[in-house]
């Protein structure tokens, strides 16, 4: 690439960042219940308590860090909110650098991704600067950023620190066991997995040591919670509720509002089994997606790349599919992988998942409290928005193997290819 | 390998098996009066039937206390003047529906219109693509949630209003297709054919005029083309006269009823039924996520048309053909393209700034209550479509096509099996045979 292209390319990045500054500072309301809750964490910290033992967390430990730069940066709450703003813009750009380099190792359009990373914050809305979901999204990125650049040992540390904030990117890990196994075969596999064990270790031995009871509370609790609103599940019952086939009422729960079905009571005890055989489905089709390809053409195959950004990207839709909780925050997790997502299905892909986003938006913060009263627009929209959930993973499942033309663009592309 | 013919035939019964299938869940659960215009319609067409074009104070006042006993209004009927009272509708379909009640089938009346409205659109999706196509858009067709909602309430006019706009502007784009194919009598047949039934469109809904008017703009284009090139024009005075027999029909209507033919229903009423840009904003908030849910195939459909309309604009300015490049929809020439672009716009155009739905009120409410008006810009959704679902991979194509078959069919059942105005005993709630008995002194209609 020569110096002008660079140029070029650094302005037009920059370009999208002031972008992004100014929806996520002029556009987006930032604050509410959930930014109040992690300032009190950040508070209680700040007095010397420690979490787990002397307040209760339902988050992983890396949260509290998340939780606590904010409120070095202010300590009142108006302030925390802010701060909290430029937490998620930070990250947001630093997830955008990392999206360019990522799309260019796979041979992904920087255009496309660059549009597409933006189209998905604005389908989003506000709730990416109300939670911080999107930093294990972006952790998530930054792994799989590390792994195309070939630097395994510091995607396993990223995945592990990311884990260690939300679960999630947790799901990933499989992905790139198979992946290094491909490349290097099991020996290579080894040193990145102890990384990944040591820093969980590092990071939750400390508060296993000095509260373990609560620590364990804070998976368990969301083991023990009963089928959510806006899951799945929920909008299958609700959908036979409508048809007269059953009952289905929302009720509010101890941490959300929850679905009062004669069948939810199993589904949500059985939704980690579905959850299991879902992921198991994920990295099965990985695998044998890679099983065709001989060691030496997996390491620096752009088509592998790509293969895995979109598995990484479809485990996480199978999760939130099979869940038996589905808050709207979950579709920050999906936004930073999502423009690197390729294939035959990719403009159906993108339109699916922006339909999704703006659903969610119309849902929550919108009608939440129209579908708890189950009016039926708001009902059909969270039924709608999981249906799509449900095509956008089969559509992610269904995409052909590398070296049987995985990454070919459709033809269907027209205009809007000779757009970019 | 099957050959040719068993191939067609398959397509062929495939399409007949599904609109049967489609019938069969319209007859299978009963008639349903949802809203005011069901009632209103319902009287109207016994009024009609005995020869009563208006009725006095008296006999309105009567019906109004029987359709309220069941939890009906017949908010359609308006005073217009020395003790008569009208109704505000257009009344096409009421008179297409007349014959159907006298032998006590209504029901058969949206039976016809819909096998009527697939076989055109077979027709056409035959013209313009193949067979495959012709199946697939048939079924998408006539399963869309709206469309199957609206095709089980009989006496509502907004599926024949669609079917007759349908079947005409379906019509008058296969002549358009065929025109060098075609001798001049047929031509002349179809063209008075797809006038009439555009014309019959706009007579059974009065805001489809705003459509019959893009196809009128198109045939004016197409004339003054002809002429411009010599080519022959003489056919097109049968679209016209075949345009024009309903709506002197309806002028005859209209100085009848209201004492001057171009005096017309919805300027004597009081419901908020305005067209305001004032009302877009409100509309796209609240009527969105009812057209999704109504029209599964709407963001298909959407990027169909824009990147249709968009490539093929390109390629016109540019000076290059479209033949052979698979992208730029080379079936559909540019101005038929234009022509369906537009009949959808002058749907939603229309209708995204209508004040009923822009009211808060009404937000919540089914999603049938909301995107029952957008119903005639069916076809020119399901035609863009296809022909982009025809040209994604087969297994998307058949994911989408299915899905969207399911969808119809569960969303059909869940406006028609929920009633938020007809009270549990009433003989038009479905299930009230099904209830215990509330007492005596209910007394049935008919």
């Amino acid at each position: 690439m020569n110096r002008m292209t660079k140029v070029q390319w650094a302005v037009v990045v920059l370009a999208f960042c002031l972008l992004h500054l100014l929806i996520f500072t002029r556009v987006f309301y930032s604050g509410g219940p959930d930014v109040q809750g992690y300032y009190q964490y950040a508070e209680k910290i700040n007095q010397g308590l420690v979490a787990y033992r002397d307040f209760k967390v339902e988050y992983p430990p890396g949260a509290l860090a998340v939780f606590y730069l904010p409120y070095l940066a202010s300590g009142s709450l108006e302030g925390y909110g802010t701060a909290f703003t430029f937490e998620m813009l930070i990250f947001d750009i630093i997830g955008m650098l990392m999206l360019v380099g990522a799309a260019r190792r796979a041979r992904i359009s920087e255009w496309f991704a660059l549009i597409g990373y933006t189209l998905a914050m604005v389908a989003i809305g506000s709730i990416m600067v109300q939670r911080f979901d999107m930093i294990p999204g972006v952790m998530t990125l930054g792994a799989l950023f590390a792994f195309s650049r070939g630097n395994y040992k510091m995607a396993w540390c990223v995945l592990a620190i990311g884990t260690m904030t939300k679960l999630i990117p947790g799901l990933l890990a499989p992905l790139f066991l198979i992946y290094q196994w491909k490349q290097g075969g099991w020996r290579s596999v080894i040193p990145g997995l102890a990384i990944f064990a040591g820093v969980i270790l590092v990071i939750v031995l400390p508060f296993v040591v000095h509260g373990s009871q609560g620590f364990i509370a804070s998976f368990t609790v969301q083991g023990r919670r009963p089928l959510q609103l806006e899951s799945t599940y929920a909008s299958v019952l609700l959908l036979l509720g409508s048809l007269g086939l059953t009952s289905a009422v929302p009720v509010q729960g101890l941490i959300s509002f929850d679905l009062a079905s004669p069948a939810a009571g199993l589904l949500a005890k059985y939704s980690i089994l579905f959850v299991g055989l879902g992921l198991l489905l994920v990295y099965g089709l990985f695998y044998r997606s890679l099983r065709g390809m001989k060691r030496d053409e997996a390491g620096s195959s752009h088509e592998m790349l790509a293969q895995l950004f979109n598995y990484s990207f479809a485990a996480i839709v199978v999760f939130m599919v099979t869940n038996k909780v589905f808050s709207p925050q979950y579709l920050v997790w999906l936004y930073p992988v999502f423009p690197l997502v390729s294939g035959r299905f990719r403009p159906a892909i993108w339109v699916i998942y922006i339909t999704i986003s703006c659903l969610t938006w119309y849902i929550y913060p919108l009608h939440y409290y129209d579908l708890v009263d189950t009016r039926q627009v708001s009902v059909d929209a969270l039924i709608l928005r999981n249906t799509l959930l449900v095509f956008l993973a089969f559509l992610l499942l269904g995409e052909q193997a590398p070296g049987t033309k995985t990454v070919k663009e459709p033809a269907v592309i027209s205009a809007s290819a000779q757009a970019e | 390998m099957p050959n040719e013919s068993s191939r067609l035939l398959l397509y062929r019964s495939i399409t007949a098996l599904g609109v049967v299938l489609a019938f069969l869940l319209i007859l299978l659960i009963p008639q349903h009066m949802r809203e005011g215009s069901d009632w209103s319609f319902q009287y109207a067409t016994r009024n009609f039937s005995l020869g009563h074009l208006t009725e006095d104070g008296v006999n309105i006042g009567l019906e109004e206390s029987e359709a309220h006993r069941f939890g009906g209004d017949l908010s359609q009927y308006v005073f217009v003047g020395d003790n008569r009272w009208a109704l505000t509708e257009a009344p096409g379909y009421i008179f297409y529906l007349l014959p159907f009640y006298y032998i006590h089938a209504p029901e058969l009346g949206s039976l016809v219109l819909a096998a009527g409205m697939v076989m055109v659109a077979y027709l056409l999706l035959k013209r313009l693509r193949d067979e495959k196509a012709a199946c697939v858009g048939s079924l998408l067709l006539i399963f869309t949630p709206v469309a199957l909602a609206m095709m089980q309430r009989i006496y509502a006019d907004s599926f024949g209003a669609t079917a007759f706009l349908s079947m005409g502007g379906g019509l008058y784009i296969y002549y358009c297709l065929r025109a060098r194919e075609l001798s001049k009598r047929a031509s002349a047949i179809l063209l008075f054919s797809a006038g009439f039934l555009l014309a019959w469109g706009a007579v059974s809904n009065y805001n489809n005029a705003l459509v019959v008017l893009v196809f009128a703009v198109h045939l004016a284009f197409q004339f003054l083309r002809g002429l411009m090139k010599k080519a022959p024009v003489g056919v097109y005075p049968a679209m016209i006269i075949g345009l024009a027999v309903p709506f002197a029909l309806l002028l005859i209507y209209q100085n009848a009823v209201f004492g001057s033919p171009w005096r017309f229903g919805f300027q004597y009423h009081q419901l908020p039924l305005g067209f305001s840009i004032h009302y877009f904003t409100n509309n796209i908030k609240f009527v969105s996520t009812a057209l999704l849910v109504g029209f599964p195939l709407l963001l298909v459909a959407g990027y169909s048309f824009c990147a249709g309309v968009n490539g093929k604009t390109k390629t016109f300015f540019d000076g290059r053909q479209d033949a052979g490049n698979p992208e730029m929809l080379p079936e559909l020439p540019l101005d038929i393209a234009l022509l369906l672009t537009g009949w959808a716009a002058a749907v939603f155009g229309l209708y995204l700034n209508f004040e009923f739905t822009a009211n808060y009120q009404v937000s919540g409410m089914p999603f049938i209550i909301l995107a029952r008006y957008y119903l005639p810009a069916v076809l020119p959704l399901t035609l863009a479509a296809v022909l982009l679902l025809t040209r994604v991979p087969r297994k998307l194509a058949v994911a989408v096509t299915a899905l969207s078959i399911i969808w119809g069919v569960l969303f059909f059942a869940q406006s028609a099996l929920s009633f938020p105005l007809v009270p549990p005993h009433s003989p038009y709630n479905p299930f009230s045979s099904q209830l215990p008995a509330e007492g005596p002194g209910v007394v049935l209609y008919e």
